[in-house]
């Protein structure tokens, strides 16, 4: 039975029998009932605020009823100071302080609807010297003492919360922009769901924005001129200067928007605080964004380990034994002198096997083991052969150059895929060999094939690409090869997309799964890179360095040890990284990492550790904007 | 449904209901791994669909498309447990046969659950539903050379896991 038909039976034989059940239908009828609900509540919350203005390029919030308390038009001379630039809204320090809370005016969408009361006092983070005030209704924010406030509760609990100047008023458009000039604070949280508050952050946050797009939302970008940065995976502070029309609730007057949105893509909850003053008064905005987002957004990451670009060094102290002797002397090894035998496959993971190859030097004379195969030729069990055409991509594993004496063994590795990842094309070698033939730089051919009683799982088998390191022989054991880190497991975690030729930042999450801690001593390298989609094969490092064997490629790096605590038993540590995406990436990829060695002047840094090469991460790289 | 009820579009979602139901829940279980899961998606769908079919010539593409998308919601949210390989049973354990044959259908279902979820969709859509490729392409959002590209990618993977050998 071919595949296809194997697929077409497994998925119909779970199939369902019989008539649809009437128990389905009449949840479906519920459940639409219950949106119907939703939508006439939201149509009568709109009629209660006629005017309501749909920014160019944001989705209309479904069911944002801002309600229709009007307040006077702001008649405030325009600020000049429009070339002061807000500060990033990141709160000093501050000391924790109860401050009583304004009640403020709540228009509701549907009269009656109940929303959680506003507490007398709340405890909030001010800076020293500074003097705020909480505004409740029905969110709580805080703003400069003595201004007035007004709320909103929209029929579909969207919720926000205006204090603004005294004797000035806040526009009645309650999506983002307008040309008055304004000083006020906004809190935002729309109600759950892809369309509103999804739609309110999805500028920022790569998961809003697929979230959207999967529901055939339009999701642009950042408007022009707004300037955002990110504060984590889940925070974005931007800011809209003078005169853009940005994100920010009430930006486009003369006074700069800053704001801080959150975005949790667990439960959809998003929202927006906006600070909209004059750029002389713009210190309050830092602690009062903070608040906001300590207060309504999601639990700030757990601690990371920050971002440090230390490429991968070699550490002679770590070699305790001292390096191969120097490949000098001896004429190259051929193929007579050699006899070549396959190792067990080795893996990480389950799409990419690597295998050693050994060479013994069956001669009577030493000779020297360097430079890469000319040749891999995979030769079935009916001598039928295929040229491999394998790359060079593999590290040579603790090896390198040298002299191979009588009876010593050298040693190749042979990788490759299960699946195939040509882009743009299936390429499938015609996979099971009983054995190789490896071109040896000195002449000849060394067949190599897996010790008899082989089981079939362990043929030679290469569905896909092949690549192989140079030949070599082994070199000290280091360290690291026993080191307590190898036992870490992987993690990944990166935005669902990333644009070509910028800086990807993403997570690796290091989790011990024994019963010890684990200190990162010695500091584990690592080598990441992307593959192509559904690959989570090895991430392919540059070619081992040949004719300068001290450099180190530059795609290896240590991880930040020095600021990573050991790992206790069951815990784990984070670190932050960053990836400089090709610009000629593009398309869905995976990222992966892999612990490397750390080299010694002999020795290129390698894959090591079995947890290697396990749950890639996987993402979108797309051109940019 | 009449042909010609499509081309008015005055299918009603009752009628879809009762011929689309059952599929779209099987489809949206072999996405999830989850029967409970896997309905909770579809009645979703359909909810999401009432009061929209007047606008809608075809409304299968639309629906097949919605239910993709809830269960990549369904996905992101952890709402689903993978539970294939218990999920079939032969009904009659006695009989060679059927034993052999759901063995071999929880080891296909097992290896599809590995893929990534796109191949996974892809699979799903063309194996299951016999979606052509335009179709495949209109419900997942992606071109048609993707949709080749992620089936050949996902068959692949899906004969090696299986050890099916050269294809």
């Amino acid at each position: 039975m071919s595949l296809e038909d194997r697929l077409r039976a497994a998925f119909r034989a779970g199939e369902p029998s019989g008539p649809a059940p009437e128990g389905a239908w009449n949840a479906i009828e519920e459940r639409a009932e219950a949106r119907s609900r939703r939508r006439r509540r939201v149509r009568w919350g709109a009629w209660l605020a006629p005017v309501i203005v749909v920014a160019a390029g944001v989705p209309a919030f479904e069911g944002l009823t801002p309600g229709g308390h009007r307040a006077q038009v702001v008649v405030t001379t325009p600020s000049p100071a429009s070339s002061v630039t807000a500060p990033a809204p990141i709160a000093s320090p501050g000391v924790p302080t109860t401050l009583p809370v304004k009640s403020c005016h709540v228009t509701e969408g549907v009269p009656g609807t109940p929303y959680p009361a506003i507490p007398p006092t709340v405890t909030a983070a001010v800076p020293p010297g500074m003097s705020l005030a909480a505004y409740g209704g029905p969110l709580v924010i805080l703003g400069p003492p003595g201004w007035d406030c007004e709320g909103t509760l929209g029929a579909d609990a969207h919720e926000r919360t205006v204090a603004f100047q005294p004797g000035t008023s806040v526009p009645d458009n309650f999506i983002s922009q307008t040309t008055q000039t304004v000083e006020a604070v906004i809190g935002d949280m729309p109600s759950l769901g892809t369309g509103g508050p999804v739609g309110l952050v999805c500028p920022f946050f790569p998961a809003a924005k697929a979230a959207e797009t999967a529901q055939g939302i339009p999701c642009p970008g950042p408007p022009p001129g707004e300037n955002v940065s990110a504060v984590d995976s889940s925070r974005v502070t931007f800011e809209d200067g003078p005169r853009v029309a940005g994100t920010g609730i009430f930006s486009g007057g003369p006074n700069p928007a800053v704001a801080e949105a959150f975005f949790d893509p667990q439960t959809t909850a998003a929202g927006l605080a906006t600070c909209v003053v004059a750029a002389s008064e713009a210190s309050v905005c830092g602690p009062v964004l903070a608040d906001f987002t300590a207060r309504y957004g999601p639990p700030p990451p757990a601690s990371v380990v920050p971002w440090a670009a230390l490429p991968l060094k070699p550490d002679a102290s770590l070699f305790q034994t001292p390096p191969p002797a120097p490949a000098s002397g001896a004429p190259p090894c051929t193929a007579a002198q050699l006899r070549g035998q396959a190792g067990p496959a080795s893996s990480g993971g389950t799409q990419f096997m690597v295998r050693q190859i050994t060479f013994t030097n069956i001669s009577s004379a030493p000779c020297l083991l360097s430079g890469s195969p000319t040749s891999l030729v995979g030769v079935r069990s009916s001598g039928q052969t295929v040229d491999l055409k394998p790359d060079y991509h593999l590290p040579l594993d603790g090896a390198a150059a040298g002299v191979l004496v009588p009876g010593a063994v050298g040693v190749m590795r042979l990788g490759g895929s299960i699946l195939c990842t040509t882009p743009g094309e299936t390429v499938l070698l015609p996979g099971i060999f009983a054995s190789v033939r490896i071109g040896i730089p000195g002449g000849g051919t060394v067949s190599a094939a897996p010790p008899s009683g082989t089981d079939a799982n362990d043929e030679l088998s290469f569905p896909c690409w092949a690549t192989v390191s140079p030949l070599g022989v082994p070199g000290p054991v280091a360290p690291y090869e026993t080191a307590a880190f190898q036992d870490l497991r992987i993690a990944i975690s990166a935005p669902p997309t990333a644009v070509a030729g910028a800086t990807l930042h993403y997570r690796v999450t290091l989790s011990n799964p024994t019963d010890a801690t684990i200190a990162l001593d010695p500091c584990p390298g690592y080598v990441l890179g992307f593959g192509p989609s559904s690959t989570p094969s090895a991430p392919r490092p540059p070619p081992a360095p040949q004719s300068t064997p001290q450099s180190t490629p530059e795609r290896f790096y240590q991880l930040n040890c020095g600021q990573a605590k050991p790992i206790p038993a069951g815990g784990e540590e984070s670190f932050a990284m960053e990836l400089a995406v090709p610009p000629s990436e593009q398309g869905e990829v995976t990222l992966n990492l892999a612990f490397a060695s750390t080299p010694d002047a002999h020795t290129p840094p390698r894959l090591i550790g079995p947890n290697m090469l396990r749950d890639p991460a996987h993402l979108t790289v797309v051109a940019p904007a | 449904m009449k042909r010609s009820d499509v081309e008015t579009g005055a299918e009603s979602l009752r009628s879809l209901f009762e011929r689309r139901y059952l599929p779209m829940v099987r489809l949206a279980e072999l996405l999830l791994g989850d029967r409970a899961a896997a309905e909770d998606a579809v009645q979703e769908a359909f909810a999401r669909l009432h009061g929209r079919m007047e606008g809608l010539s075809d409304p299968e593409p639309y629906l097949r498309a919605m239910v993709v998308n809830r269960c990549r919601s369904a996905h992101r949210h952890g709402q689903v447990r993978a539970r294939y390989v218990h999920q079939q049973r032969p009904e009659e354990p006695w009989v060679e046969d059927a034993a052999a044959a759901v063995a071999d259908h929880n080891a296909v279902l097992a290896a599809l659950r590995r893929l990534p979820r796109r191949q996974r969709e892809v699979l799903v859509l063309r194996y299951y539903l016999d979606c052509s490729e335009a179709e495949i392409a209109s419900a997942l959002g992606i071109s048609a050379g993707s949709v080749k590209t992620h089936s050949a990618r996902g068959l692949a993977a899906l004969a090696a896991l299986l050890g099916g050998g050269e294809r």
